[in-house]
């Protein structure tokens, strides 16, 4: 105990207090950008805690990463877009409640439940300091592939009433997954001789292009601000009525902080799934009315929020204890602690533990501050919801392409974003659900990693004797039975995807049921021919994939011959003319990526702000000059001259 | 006749700016007061990698000539060849270099689509050879109690990245020149997930890099008595023989001495040809220090030389001691370029034996 306040005196001692507050300001920053977040955050300061005491750096690195799951909850609640991979679930619910004019009240109770969430899970970090080497020698290969099969029955929470849309949804994104380098081969698959694509698809183009592409077209055609009733109207939206509703639903809070604090501790899962398995808990723990879920319910906000906080204690218990770095984030944190001189292990629970716990206070710490700082903040932030939304999509779609390109620096990770943004505007349309194409994607290796290493190193009958397994097992069994008994029941009446259903949807569905058909067919053959840890995964998953898209083609069919028109302009023309304008707008997304090779990807996307205002939002010149104008200066200043972001020159500099 | 001889220098220098305008080789040194250098390494920020190449930038930036702003970069992915590609696309103006994790030795082995011309890269130096140190988890259940106790066990299951590592193939080797049958578990992501799978008795055991072994494991598992070293893979002897002592490893031999006190034999075969082979030119260098094609031979120099003084300055031998526990093995142009030389011409028998240890681990 008197370690744990010496943890506390050292980091409120003078300058350890102001760098954990510069941290604060930077995460909560970098968090409310899409594409940017904490780890971007942590790269930027790592410099400058080289010459730092010990618990003055690792103030400032996490205070830096804390706060930025809290913050990118901006992005998702106004945009639609994640600020970070923390906050994808949030999306659902929370830019729902946006539109809906009750921006504040998910603020309140976003930032209610992180602040709650962080600081349970920096409890839990020092609670679990003298068990933590025993948790992870507990948790081998085989525990893993089982956590992650838990996950991905989650589909059926994030699918709404679309189960069969969700499953083949989620086999798209496993198989996505499997592009680039196996574990257990030299030999990448379904690369197509592309350097780019031989590590596999980038994350984050993945995950803002499937949300945030798809919402900016929506966006700019509607012509209006994103919340669809006036400031007025919405007076009843209050901060005090999201935190009334966060405690509220405080168990279930808590249960998902517990939740995130314990997936975090597992490597490769962590913050990037965390959302949605709390999101399907919400569902799932739901005994009243689910009808919406999907449309603005509050604990579709509270679940993630409170989750994704808790996961940074979790990961670093891993970290401290045995050096495995889980995330991007604790790889950094790292390599400080070897700049610091400090090895991993029982000397962090020994002469430097009143260290260890200064990390905890810093979490917890930063966490309280980040939400008090938001919760200030989130009356004028929230009035974005109200301005035209013609002023918000140039900034976003900037925001997005420079989220992606930082990562990787290629303009290959440009035409993957729109092709993601392409693929997620055609998901919605055809009202299958998104996110367990997300789900998929981020399991998948982890599921192929842990199911690799579990056949080269275990027999059956070690899998099989290990009591965590027989717990887990168990643990599968009752989450998959309880979610069957839903949808048998028909409980999930609750629409992820809100899309109208019409002939023209139908049509489409039916479509990407076919290209699905294909796509898995083909997948399938060209496994063949692999080595089998190499095609294993990809066949069950393209196996499970062809036979639920075949199950929908019947279905759709069905659907569409039974079929009676809503009114006369349901019909595919019609549908058509509905869509015309977002895939106008698309076209000029299209155009700005294919620009920037030509002019350069900075004079691209000023190019795309001043056009746009002027061309599609018939704002004046001025507007335009002096918005671009804005843009450029941004681009320069923090992506170019604070991120060293290498900018795609004009040809003629090539 | 007076204007004529102006208009010809006129033109000539002209004609000699345009000429070396667009032949960058032809230039002088180039002029970075002023400007920004920026090192690209191609592994996750926050790493050894990147670490050390952070520390070498500090002391690079006063040694280089126009002492410029010096920044670090990461660009990952691709199986290290994102970053290697940037740096071979960049511009040769100067102001991008390359901090580069090659796998230079195993990368020949891939179909020629995919292989990388490192020799076309300007070469400057190189850093953070490594040794390997080969342990195992005492396990009376499979006979072994000291490192010694390795040819009679029946079978040693050992973990790595990936088979394509060079430390895994010579350790498979090492397995069949013993006779002891094992099995190659692959798909973790360095040391620590290593030792983390050995503690769980997933693996028996694994190469584990010197750094980590001094730091982590001797005064861990090895002092308590739960884990034991065998022996190293290390670079050859100065006169090109067997393998060298690392004098850093305390208490452990290197390979071929253990080999020949435990079976009473020198090492010798193709096998061993293979340990030797990498012994010379994957462990010296870890990271390649480039410039990209095409940068003028006068600036190469200069960096070549000023590369050299950051490399031996004081100030940076105390920071890396302090940041890194050991100050990295430096390496110079010549040796560099013998290494990248040695590797374009590796003969066909020592790629094939490679690439048939590669398939005979992936399962």
């Amino acid at each position: 105990m008197e370690q744990f306040f010496a943890g506390l005196g050292l980091v409120l001692q003078g300058t350890t207090f102001l760098y954990l507050m510069g941290g604060v300001l930077l995460g909560l920053w970098f968090g409310a950008i899409p594409g940017l977040g904490g780890v971007t955050a942590m790269i930027l300061v790592l410099p400058f805690t080289f010459g730092m005491e010990p618990a003055a750096a690792f103030a400032l690195l996490l205070g830096a990463l804390a706060v930025s799951t809290t913050s990118d909850t901006i992005s998702s609640v106004m945009l639609g877009i994640p600020g970070t991979i923390a906050s994808q679930a949030t999306v659902i619910d929370g830019h729902q409640m946006a539109k809906q004019g009750r921006v504040l009240t998910a603020f309140g109770a976003a930032f209610t439940v992180s602040a709650i969430g962080g600081v349970i899970g920096g409890l839990a970090l020092a609670l679990s300091l003298p068990i933590m080497t025993w948790l992870v020698l507990t948790f081998g290969a085989p525990e893993f592939f089982v956590l992650s099969l838990i996950g991905l029955v989650m589909v059926g929470g994030v699918s709404g009433n679309a189960i069969g849309k969700g499953i083949c949804a989620g086999a798209l994104g496993l198989l996505i997954s499997q592009i680039g380098y196996p574990v257990a081969s030299s030999e990448p698959r379904y690369w197509f001789n592309s350097m780019f694509l031989i590590d596999g698809l980038p994350l984050v183009p993945v995950v803002i292009g499937l949300f945030g592409i798809p919402e900016m077209m929506q966006l700019a055609t509607s012509g209006k601000s994103l919340a669809t009733r006036n400031y007025a109207q919405s007076e009843g939206d209050s901060l005090m009525a999201g935190v009334r509703a966060a405690f509220a639903h405080r168990w279930l809070a808590l249960r998902c902080s517990v939740m995130g604090t314990y997936i975090g501790m597992l490597p490769g899962l962590g913050a990037s799934v965390v959302d949605w398995l709390a999101y399907g808990h919400a569902v799932q723990s739901a005994k009243d009315d689910r009808s919406q879920f999907g449309k603005g319910d509050v604990r579709g906000v509270i679940a993630p929020e409170a989750a994704n906080n808790a996961t940074l204690g979790g990961s670093l218990i891993p970290t401290l204890s045995f050096g495995i770095p889980g995330s991007g984030a604790m790889a950094i944190m790292m390599g400080a602690m070897t700049i610091h001189g400090l090895v991993p292990g029982p000397a962090m629970l020994n002469e430097n533990l009143s260290l260890t716990f200064s990390m905890v206070w810093s979490v917890i710490l930063a966490n309280i501050v980040g939400a008090v700082a938001l919760m200030l903040w989130s009356k004028q932030v929230s009035r974005a919801a109200f301005i035209n939304g013609n002023l918000v999509v140039p900034a976003v779609f900037v925001f997005l392409v420079m989220g992606s390109f930082i990562g990787q620096p290629d303009i290959r990770t440009l035409i993957a974003l729109l092709c993601i943004g392409f693929a997620g505007f055609a998901l919605r349309a055809a009202g299958w659900p998104r996110p367990p194409l997300i789900l998929g994607f981020v399991l998948g290796p982890v599921m192929e990693n842990s199911l690799a290493i579990t056949a080269q190193a275990y027999t059956w009958g070690e899998v099989l004797a290990r009591p965590t397994i027989i717990i887990l097992g168990l643990l599968l069994v009752g989450v998959f039975f309880a979610a069957s008994r839903t949808i048998a029941k028909r409980r999930n009446d609750f629409q992820i995807e809100l899309s109208e259903r019409s002939k023209g949807s139908l049509t489409l569905s039916l479509g990407l049921a076919l290209g699905s058909v294909a796509l898995f067919v083909w997948a399938y053959l060209q496994a063949t021919e692999w080595s089998f840890l190499s095609r294993v995964f990809p066949m069950a998953i393209a196996s499970v994939g062809a036979l639920t898209a075949l199950c929908i083609v019947v279905a759709d069919v069905r659907a569409l011959n039974r079929y009676v028109p809503v009114d006369g302009g349901d019909t595919l023309r019609g549908f058509w003319h509905r869509h015309a304008r977002e895939l106008a707008v698309f076209a000029m997304f299209a155009l700005a990526v294919a620009m920037a090779p030509v002019v350069g990807l900075a004079a691209a996307m000023v190019g795309f702000t001043a056009l746009y205002l002027l061309a599609w939002g018939r704002f004046t010149l001025l507007t335009a000059l002096i918005y671009a104008a804005a843009v450029g200066t941004f681009l320069y200043v923090v992506y170019h001259r604070m991120l060293h972001v290498p900018f795609l020159p004009p040809f003629f500099l090539s | 006749m007076l204007l004529k001889t102006t208009q010809a220098a006129l033109f000539g220098a002209a004609a000699a700016l345009a000429l070396s305008a667009a032949n960058p080789a032809l230039a002088q040194v180039i002029d970075l007061e002023g400007r920004t250098v920026t090192i690209v390494h191609n592994a996750s920020p926050g790493g050894s990698t990147g670490l050390t190449a952070q520390l070498v930038a500090d002391a690079w930036t006063h040694t280089m000539a126009g002492e410029p702003t010096i920044i670090v970069q990461s660009v990952e992915g691709g199986a290290l060849s994102r970053g290697i590609l940037q740096v071979m696309n960049a511009r040769p103006d100067g102001r991008t270099l390359g901090w580069l994790a090659w796998q230079g030795s195993t990368r020949i082995l891939d179909p020629e689509d995919r292989q990388i011309a490192f020799q076309d890269f300007g070469l400057i130096g190189g850093a953070g050879g490594a040794t390997f140190v080969l342990h195992a988890s005492v396990n009376p259940e499979i006979g072994l109690s000291t490192g010694d106790d390795l040819p009679s066990v029946e079978h040693f299951t050992f973990g790595g990245f990936s088979a394509r590592s060079a430390a895994s193939i010579r350790t498979a080797g090492v397995m069949d020149m013993l006779g002891v049958d094992y099995t190659f578990v692959s798909g973790f992501a360095g040391d620590t997930p290593l030792e983390a799978a050995r503690q769980r008795g997933e693996i028996d055991g694994f190469p584990v890099t010197g750094v980590y072994y001094n730091r982590t494991l001797v005064p861990g598992p090895i002092a308590d008595g739960t884990d034991v070293p065998i022996f190293y893979f290390t670079g050859p002897n100065e006169d090109g023989t067997g393998l060298a002592v690392d004098p850093l490893i305390d208490g452990v031999e290197p390979f071929d001495v253990w080999y020949t006190r435990v079976r009473g034999e020198a090492p010798s075969g193709p096998i061993w040809d293979m340990i030797q082979y990498h012994g010379r030119v994957t462990d010296p260098i870890n990271w390649l220090v480039v410039a990209p094609p095409g940068t003028p031979e006068e600036h190469l120099q200069m960096l070549r030389e000023s590369f050299a003084a950051a490399t031996q300055d004081p100030t940076f031998l105390a920071e890396a001691e302090r940041v890194l526990g050991q100050v990295p093995q430096i390496s110079y142009y010549e040796d560099v370029q013998a290494i990248v030389d040695e590797i374009a011409a590796t003969p066909e028998d020592m790629r094939q034996l490679m690439r048939d240890y590669i398939a005979a681990m992936e399962h």
